[in-house]
């Protein structure tokens, strides 16, 4: 299959990835947010079985995700938005590309602004802040221009770090563990976990840039496989992600943190060489943090070019550093800590879901009576 | 080379210097490294008198000691401030030090009693949220001032403090005297905590220990840079000098040891000017009491955090003589706690398991004859069991759970709307707790039976 001629697809060098390194991109870029005030975020909404959220709010998003693969996988070498325009019509898929495009840049963007202050808290409590977002920025727009195959493979080795990072602080903390943390085992109660469930599924909203990186994919089957390891990934990662926090700061002490699984790594002392764990982590959470920049970008930029039919690969390096500069203002234009994890958890990503639980659905069922009526068409006489 | 190639490598150039703070960069010998920090009430209301223990780096390498131009050295110099704020306190030891002080090396947070006793919750926040404060480094209550134990504080076998902080705090594993060292992070949680209270341990200044003629003249020694501290404290008695206990031992029960006491009365005399001994007892953010050491041992192991001790348990056949005793030594504590719930009402059944092996009897009963072991086993069992219920009522009197039953109070609960409505905290000083501890002896040493008696002394007797 090829990228390059089709109309509103563009070619990028090299732009041809294996399901494992869409996996990868799409596991960093969900996952990223673990390492900021996520853990916490659940914690507030589901208490003592914060843990049980990602596992719970992936089987909850089984249809609409089922309805994106299959969408996908009926048009072949496509993106979401050209099918959109294919089966609803140009407004509608302007539409879906704008909302599309804003949100990938409402989550870099706040999860940039998130990163900044982290790192002028604890690490680089003294460099300017505009100095540091450009010069991520700068870094995550040099990847992106190198295409989806080069971010593919980067993305792949950064994952392997992250799962290792997350599975090394998880054995270097256990003996810091307090399970009774997790205990009464229903949290906020029935109620409140369903409604948590179900409105969290929005923490997977970071799975839909498969919708443009599909077409990029070697094998176009392989979106089905992508999504599942995703998802599945993810609902691991965070879900021990979320574990570790809870059981090292008792609920509800986690509520209050901003970083928390920092904080663990902080608490992590193995005797005077290893007592500064996080130093392993800062490293592994700034590649992520720039890996998750550039799927942002790249996802953003491919959604922008298919929503405005442009076909030149100079206009989308052009485009990809447009969306930096804007990933840039966003993330300087979120004044505080406070503000971006509001804009975020409070905004972005519950009333994603509305967007979610429509959009692949909508397709889907458009894609069956396309079919049907055309089905009709042809045993008609004549 | 490539015009791309060059502009790529002046980019990283650049940012090489940039990123690692080359324009404000702090060099080491310009900050001043708190090794201890210490917190008591301000001489007035509102106000708080923050102690910093700062070593002195050039007089720690190769093992300090006196500098032939200046004379005696500190191994670190000890500054009090009053503010109103920690934070404020150093600002204000920065422009006497000339140096930017730093609590990145932080080994010890101590609180002096009156200060914990009238609330720490809003300061122990400040502290757990100031950006150089690692959430590991121990926290204890100072019996007494915390300014007075940092100016002292420091052991004749080490030259660091912060070295003499690290090991006195592996001496739980071997003791189980005092509380693994809670850490400014757990303490911050429990003080959050529904379900369990906060706890520290205490470290006191030893019941010897009497000012030097230079510290009630002319000020701290520590701080005036004169003369060591640590010198000024006599770690070799002089001959003749006796142990004067705090306590009368006379009045103590024939079960009762010294290690039943709180640091700052443990007889002794020599060694080291403070002692790490006992637990600080917490409801919420206020101190409310105190445990001795054995009692601190029963409540790890009630906790299951109980590693090493050593007990002196009353000889179970001869009830009279205080001089005879079991030498026993534990190894680990299993605890099994069971919780049931009937309304407001809490029952609670502990049981204990101790493994225990002979150390040293002192006794002139034959206890390896193995018809003794179940009358050893139930001397044993009595002994701990009596500790651990009179822990116990202390610790409902105080309303401190520091024993983490409300852990297991919470499994009774589905949600945690429902548990915390139930208030467990102020529920445990009227929760019915049983006890029973069920010891097992293993080893019984490497002599079989006690000294034999000759016949000629017991005729002698008789």
């Amino acid at each position: 299959m090829s990228n390059g001629n089709r109309k509103g697809q563009l070619h990028i060098p090299g732009g041809h990835i294996g399901w494992i390194e869409a996996t990868a991109m799409l596991l960093i870029y969900s996952t990223v947010k673990t390492f900021y005030a996520f853990p916490s975020t659940i914690s507030k909404l589901a208490g003592t079985t914060a843990w049980s959220v990602p596992i719970f709010s992936a089987l909850a998003s089984v249809f609409w995700l089922w309805a994106l693969v299959s969408v996908l996988k009926a048009h072949p070498g496509e993106d979401i938005i050209a099918i959109t325009r294919s089966l609803m019509g140009p407004y509608a898929a302007f539409g879906f590309g704008t909302v599309f495009c804003l949100i990938n840049i409402g989550i870099v963007g706040t999860a940039a602004a998130e990163l900044l202050q982290a790192i002028g808290t604890t690490l680089l409590p003294t460099t300017p802040p505009f100095f540091l977002v450009a010069l991520g920025f700068s870094v995550i727009t040099y990847v992106s221009i190198h295409g989806v195959e080069v971010l593919g493979r980067v993305a792949a080795i950064v994952a392997v770090l992250a799962v290792g990072l997350l599975a090394l602080t998880t054995i270097l903390s256990i003996d810091m563990w307090k399970p009774a943390s997790l205990l009464p085992l229903l949290g906020p109660g029935i109620g409140p976990l369903l409604k948590t469930y179900g409105v969290r599924q929005a923490m997977y909203l970071e799975v839909l840039p498969i919708g443009v990186l599909a077409p990029y994919l070697r094998k176009p089957d392989d979106s089905g496989r992508t999504v599942r390891w995703a998802v599945g990934a993810t609902a691991v990662y965070s879900a021990l992600a979320i574990l570790i926090c809870e059981v090292m700061f008792p609920y509800p002490s986690l509520n209050l943190m901003v970083e928390p699984l920092q904080r663990v790594t902080r608490l992590i002392y193995l005797g005077r060489f290893f007592q500064r764990f996080d130093a392993v982590l800062s490293p592994v959470w700034l590649l992520s943090a720039m890996v998750h920049g550039s799927v942002g970008v790249v996802a953003t930029s491919l959604g922008a070019t298919s929503t405005l039919s442009l076909s030149s690969p100079k206009t989308l390096k052009l485009i990809i550093v447009v969306v930096a500069a804007l990933m840039t203002v966003v993330a300087i234009l979120v004044p505080n800590l406070a503000l971006a994890i509001v804009a975020d958890f409070d905004l972005l990503h519950p009333y994603s879901v509305i967007l979610l639980d429509t959009w692949p659905l909508a397709l889907w069922a458009a894609g069956r009576l396309r079919g049907r009526a055309g089905r009709r068409k042809g045993d008609s006489p004549g | 080379m490539s015009r791309r190639k060059w502009l790529i490598s002046v980019v990283l150039v650049v940012t090489a210097f940039v990123a690692s703070g080359c324009w404000d960069r702090v060099e080491l010998e310009d900050v001043a490294w708190v090794q201890a920090i210490g917190f008591d009430k301000g001489p007035v209301e509102g106000f708080l008198s923050t102690t910093m223990e700062i070593g002195v780096p050039r007089n720690l390498r190769g093992g300090g000691g006196p500098t032939p131009s200046a004379g005696p050295s500190p191994h670190y110099v000890t500054i009090t401030v009053v503010s109103r704020t920690a934070l404020e306190a150093l600002d204000l030891a920065a422009l006497n030090l000339g140096r930017r002080v730093s609590l990145v090396h932080a080994q010890l947070f101590l609180f002096g009693e009156e200060l914990a006793r009238s609330d720490l919750r809003a300061l122990a926040q400040a502290v757990d949220r100031f950006r150089e404060i690692r959430g590991n480094t121990p926290v204890a209550i100072a019996h007494g001032h915390a300014e007075d134990l940092l100016r002292v504080n420091i052991s004749p076998l080490e030259v660091s403090p912060s070295r003499f902080l690290m090991t006195i705090m592996q001496q739980h594993e071997q003791t189980g005297l005092f509380e693994k060292a809670t850490f400014v992070r757990d303490f911050v949680n429990l003080v959050e905590s529904s379900s369990s209270s906060p706890r520290c341990p205490v470290l006191s200044l030893a019941s010897d220990y009497k000012p030097s003629t230079s510290q009630t003249g002319g000020g701290a020694a520590g701080s005036t840079g004169a003369e060591d501290p640590a010198e000024s404290f006599p770690s070799s008695p002089q001959v003749g000098e006796r142990v004067e206990p705090k306590v009368d031992l006379g009045q103590f029960t024939p079960s009762q040891n010294t290690t039943d006491l709180e640091g700052w009365q443990v007889p002794i005399a020599g060694g080291g000017p403070v002692v790490m001994m006992g637990l600080a007892l917490f409801q919420g953010g206020k101190m409310v009491g105190t445990l001795t050491g054995e009692e601190t041992r029963t409540v790890l192991m009630a906790r299951n955090d109980f590693e090493n001790g050593s007990f002196a348990v009353p000889d179970p056949t001869a009830p009279g003589k205080p001089d005879l005793s079991l030498g026993v030594g534990a190894s680990g504590a299993k605890s099994k706690v069971k919780v049931t719930r009937d309304g407001d009402q809490v029952g609670i059944k502990v049981d204990i398991e101790v493994t225990v092996t002979y150390l040293s009897p002192k006794t002139q009963t034959d206890f390896s004859d193995p018809r003794m072991t179940p009358v050893a086993e139930t001397a044993i069992e009595d002994y701990l069991k009596s500790i651990l219920d009179r822990t116990i009522g202390k610790c409902q009197a105080a309303g401190s759970d520091v024993f983490e039953f409300g852990d297991r109070v919470k499994a009774t609960f589905w949600t945690w709307p429902e548990f915390e409505a139930f208030a467990w905290l102020s529920k445990f000083p009227t929760a019915k707790i049983e006890t029973a501890f069920h010891a097992k002896i293993v080893r019984y040493g490497l002599d079989l039976g006690p000294l034999v008696v000759p016949p000629s002394e017991n005729a002698r007797r008789q």
